[in-house]
């Protein structure tokens, strides 16, 4: 089901906005960026902050030399800086058929996050890209940079339309192809895919920092079915036939909290930093609290 | 085995067909889009790996409908299977309740037996059919008129009891076809061992008679006899037989005891089939009670034992009150019980004579109780008046049955005049002349009397050979009102006479310690409950009397069981029984109930 457009208004309300210029991300690693930003970047350049040592080839500068060392080892080695440089931001959406359920949608809720973290990034002077992960391809919105570019942010994000299946591994493997420059990735989705880890990996294996919102619908923790159903995928169009008893849900309820446990799991055995929330839950609360305790942002 | 309604079976085809065909529709489910089947591919994946057993257990719900369908529709054709047994559709069960029933020979008793066979029956009572119940002995009786309430007949039935008494079948036939005559395709079933008279001939209409035997043999042996007689010298004779039923000798003694006290053993052995008596004399008592009893184990208990009463003559007073009769006098004289009184005037108090005559002397009136000949003479209390004189009348006709008149012949008597009696309501015709009564006679509180309307003197009766037999007739009759039990030694179904002698109420008790309390009328009460054989207490005001009550019955002593029951010209031959149908569709039902049960829970487990 296509989601509808929507304004850049009922993205973010102007408030919202302004509360997020006061974050920043957190990144664990140091990242090579392309201009100076507001972090520590992995190159070494001209600033204060003293960073290595190298060997003294002809040519380089004598100032950087460190004399101390060299009148303790007689050898010459130069001082190296670290170069404060722009931090990449990559929002993943997962705007497949699955995240278009709930109310409000999963998608919708998606979107007004990525939006969110889209103006946290731009803040702090961070470059954000965009990705609309469906279907096992992925659209991209390129970084942009500087507090203006929110506008084309919020209009690319609402044009995101929901279809397709959940393909995350190919989607972040294309996406990991097509990105140059590792960075923060965060993947908001639903993650009905059960090859959801190797998508995951082929982030990590690019060095990408990686963090998941886990949206859920309310429906989805707790289905509120009962009767002699037939249960049609949203995406795959899939028919399946159950009877809904007080069994049933049990052991629904038991498959959730192993699929979630799972999640849990894999994002701790690879330092991913997992955010599980509900469509029902205050995004403000999200970003400005949850987010926070758990280290994302600053 | 069999059905009473097949065709209720054809039902099975559309309802199977119907259970069927909503099997085949499939279950009707509500879509439900949800964003992923993710999270659900476990239970499904459960269902699915047990869709085979599911569709087993589809198949099973189906099954065990299907088999409740088939259950049901088998107990509407009302499936019996066939025994035999003694009811019918609507069946009159005669029960005998007579002395031979009490054999031992079968279980208990044959009665217990009948009782059983007849509780049996009431059991196997087919549904819309209906029973009766009559028990037949010496009285026969309705115990429970046409019901279907199974109850009611068992409560009817446990309630009888076996009499020593002797059993009319043919009452009890009488009375069932009676009792069945509006009833279509009654059944009348005798449970009995035969023990009965004659049945004769009896029209049974569309009733069909079947005798179910009960006994097996015969190991009797009986009193079948036993009296006593005083002879002319006043000794007491006990005369006793006994016959041998059964099939082989018996050797037993004979008890012989006085009020309780054992006085003689005989010692006795008896062929199959023999008859002996004993004579048993040089007795004196005055009232005391004989008791024969047989010291051996047989099957009737009923017939071993009797009881007499040695009865000492007793003195009859006779006032005769005449201005002369020597003919008279030497008559009434001449029979050894008598005392004879003669006066020519009437005693202020006649009331201590047994039985005054009045020859020619009119008597007063208000005379007390008593016996009472009056010879040409007449009185208010007298059951004739006299009206018209008849000159020589030749005697046409008399009453052969009254006991004055036995062997009496009034033909060859001849009479210079008569009178003519007008005979009282209560009073009877004796002798005739011409359709006149010219001798009567009647009872009347407490009051007999003989009548002549002749004078003897005017007659050559006196001179005849039936004149002294007239006279003992007369002291006979006349004597034997007076304040005694009629008979002190009864058949076990006699009634009764007792004499009150003035009290308002007598108090009977039998051998089983039960009283029963008797209305008087005209200082008489009946007693007919004898239904055991032993020693009766009769209470008055003042008074205690017994009586005893034997069996002396060879019938009921012959406890042979028939093999065929005879009507008349026909003969019904021993059924065993009559084909029942034996219905069972409650416990077809119960099976239904049961397989119900189990779909329901088969139909849980699978939604759980």
């Amino acid at each position: 089901m296509a989601v509808k457009a929507r304004t850049n208004e009922e993205l973010l309300t102007p408030d919202f906005l302004r509360k997020l210029e006061q974050l920043s991300f957190t990144a664990k690693r140091t990242f090579a960026g392309k201009t100076r930003g507001e972090r520590r970047s992995k190159r070494h350049g001209a600033s204060v902050e003293f960073a290595d040592y190298r060997n003294y080839s002809p040519g380089d500068d004598f100032r950087r030399v460190d004399w101390n060392v060299y009148s303790r080892l007689e050898k010459l080695f130069l001082k190296l800086f670290i170069e404060e440089e722009d931090l990449n931001v990559y929002i993943l959406i997962d705007a497949s058929a699955s995240m278009d359920f709930g109310n409000p949608s999963k998608l919708l809720y998606a979107k007004r996050a990525a939006a969110a973290l889209g103006q946290i990034a731009l803040s702090s002077l961070d470059r954000v890209g965009f990705a609309s992960l469906s279907g096992g391809s992925v659209r991209v919105l390129p970084p942009k940079r500087g507090r203006g570019s929110i506008f084309p942010i919020l209009d690319w994000i609402g044009g995101i339309e929901s279809g397709g299946t959940t393909d995350l591994t190919a989607a972040l493997q294309e996406f990991t192809l097509r990105t140059r420059r590792p960075g923060v990735a965060i993947l908001i989705s639903d993650l009905f895919d059960p090859d959801y880890e190797k998508g995951l990996l082929s982030l990590l294996s690019r060095r990408f920092e990686t963090s998941i919102l886990h949206i859920l619908d309310d429906e989805e923790v707790r289905p509120q079915l009962s009767g002699d159903l037939r249960l049609i995928d949203s995406e795959s169009g899939e028919e399946r036939e159950v009877s809904i008893t007080s069994v049933v849900l049990s052991q629904y309820e038991k498959d959730f909290n192993d699929f979630c446990g799972r999640i849990d799991g894999f994002s701790n055995k690879y330092g991913i930093n997992c955010i599980r929330t509900t469509v029902s839950a205050d995004l403000e609360s999200l970003i400005l609290t949850s987010l926070r305790r758990r280290g994302m942002v600053k | 085995m069999g059905l009473l309604t097949p065709l209720s079976a054809l039902l099975a085809v559309p309802l199977a067909g119907a259970i069927i065909i909503m099997y085949m529709l499939k279950l009707r489910r509500q879509d439900k889009v949800v964003s992923s089947v993710y999270l659900w591919r476990h239970q499904m994946q459960d269902i699915q790996a047990n869709a085979p057993f599911k569709k087993l257990r589809k198949s099973l719900l189906l099954f065990v409908q299907l088999a409740i369908l088939l259950i049901a529709i088998w107990a509407i054709t009302r499936p019996f299977f066939q025994t035999v047994g003694v009811a019918g559709e609507n069946t009159v069960l005669i029960i005998d309740t007579s002395a031979s029933m009490k054999s031992t020979d079968v279980g208990r008793s044959r009665f217990d037996e009948a009782k059983r066979m007849a509780l049996k029956s009431v059991d196997s009572l087919q549904e819309g059919g209906s029973m009766a119940v009559i028990s037949a002995s010496a009285r026969t009786r309705t115990v429970s008129s046409f019901t279907p309430d199974k109850k009611a007949l068992s409560d009817a039935i446990s309630s009888l009891q076996p009499t020593d008494s002797r059993s009319s079948l043919r009452e009890a036939l009488k009375l069932a076809l009676s009792l069945s005559a509006e009833k279509p395709n009654p059944n009348i079933t005798v449970l009995s061992d035969g023990g009965f008279d004659s049945i004769g001939e009896i029209d049974t209409k569309n009733a069909e008679v079947r005798f179910i035997k009960i006994g097996k043999n015969s190991d009797n042996v009986g009193i079948i006899a036993f009296d006593t007689r005083t002879s002319d010298t006043g000794e007491q004779q006990i005369f006793l037989s006994i016959h041998n039923f059964s099939d082989k000798q018996q050797e037993f003694n004979i008890e012989i005891s006085l009020d309780g006290l054992l006085v003689d053993v005989i010692e006795e052995s008896l062929r199959a089939g023999e008859t002996k008596q004993e004579v048993l004399s040089g007795l004196r008592q005055n009232n005391a009670r004989v008791t024969a009893k047989l010291d051996l184990k047989d099957d009737l208990v009923s017939d071993n034992t009797a009881s007499v009463y040695l009865k000492q003559p007793r003195r009859i007073k006779v006032l005769l009150v005449t201005k002369g009769n020597l003919f008279l006098e030497n008559a009434l004289n001449l029979d050894p019980r008598t005392e004879v009184s003669v006066a020519d005037e009437i005693p202020s108090d006649i009331s201590e004579y047994d039985i005054s005559v009045f020859d020619r002397i009119t008597p007063p009136d208000n005379l007390p109780p008593g016996g009472y000949l009056l010879i040409d003479a007449y009185c208010s209390d007298a059951p004739a008046s006299s009206t018209d004189s008849l000159s020589t009348p030749s005697i046409a006709d008399w009453s052969r049955s009254h006991p004055a008149a036995a062997f009496v012949n009034f033909s060859s008597v001849r009479l210079e005049k008569a009178r003519k009696l007008e005979v009282k309501n209560w009073g009877s015709r004796l002798v005739e002349y011409e359709g006149s009564t010219i001798a009567a006679a009647g009872e009347n509180e407490r009051k007999r009397f003989i009548m002549l309307g002749w004078e003897l003197k005017r007659s050559d009766f006196p001179l005849r050979v039936g004149f002294p037999i007239f006279i003992t007739n007369c002291i006979d009759w006349l004597s034997g009102s007076e304040g005694e039990i009629a008979d002190t030694s009864v058949l076990s179904d006699q009634p009764v006479t007792i004499c009150a002698n003035g009290s308002k109420t007598i108090e009977v008790t039998d051998p089983e310690g039960r009283t029963a309390v008797l209305g008087v009328e005209n200082d008489f009460a009946v007693y007919d409950g004898i239904q055991r054989v032993g020693i009766y207490k009769v209470k008055r005001e003042n008074t205690v009397d017994e009586f005893a009550a034997n069996l002396l019955s060879a019938v009921e002593s012959d406890t042979t069981p028939l093999e065929n029951l005879t009507i008349g010209n026909s003969e019904v031959v021993e059924s065993g029984g009559i084909p029942i149908k034996n219905e069972y569709w409650r416990i077809i039902l119960i099976l239904a109930l049961v397989l119900l049960t189990f779909e329901w829970y088969a139909y849980h487990r699978r939604l759980g």
